[in-house]
């Protein structure tokens, strides 16, 4: 069962990362091959595991500032910064669509 | 007794200082730059260290065992002032502004950090192949004892093509362990990447339970199974390490708030009183028969001593590399998201919009690798694989995690089983499988600890017929590293691994601070 194109560019959009080329979207296909194995196992009654230390209580501390003010030192490390601002391009404006966007899936 | 005293002992009376300590280290660094082991050798600022060092011990103050001894750190750990590449293009250039809590922990205690080790891409990969700055050679390579089993043809062939893999992620700061360039470095471990280089290497490699060391400043590859590692020439040492770096931290919420205490171990480890159990499920197809029957020879020795040794199952076994995949893949999606451009790291001209400028970053500066795990772990995630795929992943872990209880449970206090399949291969052989199958074979034993939290080491157990480390693992009951370590020293003593035969280490004078086997351990 081979995934669609549409999956692919979906996720191409999720990831913010490109397949690049067949060997990328050969290289999804087998890692779900594999992955699919896990259906052997008999699950049923079994709760999901979402850390080792569940039995352990989280713990909260005092809302006390004890850090912080180091501004120019995280601004140091922006490439594209204006006062204490880091600069992001324009926002709101969604991928190209995969017919106008430069993506190996185009051929597809 | 370890060396680890013997050199902090020396410094102690004067026999050497850290500065002189500290200039041999360096040197042996660039006598051995053929290995690839560091991507950045911090030489002003390890002086400087050095020289603080030496002040506290003419004044007869030094802050602790670990004052004036040269350490590395594996270059995804945060370093103030020192770059942090995490071998990627992504983060090239990126000087931290601050230092990871072990890192900082280590510095604490007067230790003298040379620079950080190189890696597979953000550690992803089991061979230190994969990285922007290149493979990391296996010291061992050029060992004699290598050379001495090299069929003679192949001697007169360029060395070039010859040279063996460290294993991976941590394989850098293995290398720089095994070479002597330092006395103990730090790794990661997420499914086997402290254990499987350390094997490859003959150094000891620790991975802690998860929790007890803080993950502070580690940049995350999976949040629920990552661990810093520790590796050092013997097993005293990583219990001296493993003392100074435990601990709750209020940084890492995931650290356990439980007082931990360091702790000595016995100089005469008794194992008569333990139950040693082996996992059927690891006698996996592909197993060296070397390993096979070093493995056997092992369980013998404990037999022999009084221990009780006997054969355990872990049901889930072959579904453990399986589900791991799934859960890191779709952790490390989450977890890489944070590279965008923006506050660190490469950020790419391309100006149109935020989500342009967001996948051209991510497309410049992350490899193959990376990317196929993001995406892989994206699809896992979709909404229509998520209860099939990602929760189903999370069901099984639970099942690996209970084997385990039900067999600790049962009275078995360690498990006894191999680190790797084999032992190191050459680059060229790694190169002609792809990362993610490599990463499949050669974490097959060591990445259900990670699933389970459960503390694991490799201990270098002999030379394999072409000369070259093969260790041993030993998995023990979780925050049960003392009895873990113990056994780990006892079957140190008993199997006597031989040092590494460098010509390089013997140049630079480092070689004196070799782990003495002395008889009357035995």
């Amino acid at each position: 069962q081979k995934v669609t194109v549409e999956v692919l560019d979906h996720l191409e959009h999720l990831a913010l990362v490109d397949f690049r080329d067949a060997e990328g979207v050969e290289r999804l296909q087998k890692a779900i091959r594999f992955a699919d194995q896990l259906h052997e196992v008999n699950t049923d009654g079994v709760e999901p595991m979402d850390s080792v230390l569940e039995d352990r209580c989280l713990y909260l501390r005092e809302d006390d500032v004890t850090e912080g003010n180091c501004t120019n030192e995280l601004l140091k490390n922006a490439r594209e910064k204006v006062e204490e601002y880091f600069v992001a391009p324009p926002g709101n404006i969604p991928l190209p669509k995969l017919e106008e966007r430069e993506t190996f899936l185009q051929g597809s | 007794r370890d060396w680890r005293f013997q050199v902090s002992a020396a410094l102690k009376e004067g026999h050497v200082t850290p500065t002189e300590l500290c200039q041999r280290c360096l040197a042996l660094i660039k006598s051995t730059k053929f290995l690839n082991a560091y991507i950045t050798v911090a030489e002003e600022t390890a002086l400087k260290q050095a020289e603080e060092s030496e002040k506290r011990y003419k004044r007869g103050q030094p802050l602790g065992v670990l004052d004036g001894i040269p350490v590395a750190v594996k270059d995804n750990f945060n370093t103030a002032g020192i770059e942090t590449t995490c071998a990627s293009n992504m983060l090239k250039g990126y000087i931290s502004p601050y230092n990871a809590t072990v890192v900082q922990k280590l510095l604490d205690q007067g230790a003298v950090l040379l620079g950080k080790t190189n890696l597979d891409e953000f550690a992803m990969g089991s061979g230190s192949t994969d990285g922007v700055f290149g493979p990391v050679r296996n010291p061992w390579s050029y060992s004699r004892q290598y050379k001495e089993k090299s069929v003679p043809k192949l001697r007169s062939v360029d060395e070039e093509s010859n040279w063996v893999i460290t294993g991976g992620s941590s394989g850098g700061s293995a290398a720089a362990v095994s070479s002597f360039t330092c006395f103990a470095a730090l790794g990661s471990d997420t499914g086997g990447s402290t254990r499987n280089p350390a094997a490859h290497c003959g150094v000891v490699g620790l991975k802690p339970t998860y929790g007890l060391i803080s993950r502070h400043g580690l940049i995350p590859l999976v949040n629920s199974m990552d661990v810093p590692g520790i590796l050092t020439r013997c097993v005293d040492d990583a219990a001296v390490v493993l003392g100074l770096l435990a601990g709750h931290d209020p940084k890492d919420s995931t650290t356990i708030q439980d007082n931990f205490k360091p702790f000595e171990l016995p100089n005469l480890p008794d194992v008569s009183k333990l139950s040693i159990g082996i996992p059927k499920e690891y006698h996996a197809p592909g197993l060296s028969s070397e390993i096979l029957a070093l493995w056997s020879k092992a369980a013998d020795f404990f037999k022999n001593a009084g221990a009780k040794v006997i054969e355990v199952s872990l049901p889930h076994t072959r579904y453990s590399i399986v589900c791991y995949h799934v859960l890191c893949t779709a952790e490390v999606a989450s977890n890489m998201a944070r590279f965008d451009g923006l506050e660190y790291g490469h950020r790419s001209d391309m100006n149109k919009s935020t989500e342009s400028m967001y996948a051209a970053t991510r497309r410049e500066g992350f490899n193959d690798v990376v990317r196929g795990r993001i995406l892989s772990g994206n699809y896992f995630l979709l909404k229509q694989n998520y209860e099939n795929y990602f929760i189903k992943a999370q069901k099984v872990r639970r099942l690996i995690a209970n084997d385990f209880l039900k067999v600790f449970g049962s009275g078995v206090d360690i498990l006894l089983t191999p680190t790797t399949l084999s032992d190191a291969v050459p680059y060229t052989e790694f190169i002609k499988e792809d990362n993610r199958t490599r990463s499949t074979q050669d974490d097959i034993f060591t990445q259900a600890a990670n699933m389970a939290g459960l503390p694991a080491i490799n201990v270098p157990t002999a030379l394999s017929e072409r000369g070259l480390p093969v260790g041993l693992q030993f998995i023990g009951r979780s925050f049960q590293e003392k009895q873990l370590l113990t056994v780990a020293k006892w079957f140190e003593n008993q199997v006597k691994f031989p040092m590494i035969q460098l010509e390089e280490v013997k140049r630079h004078n480092l070689d004196v601070f070799q782990h003495e086997k002395s008889a009357s351990f035995s």
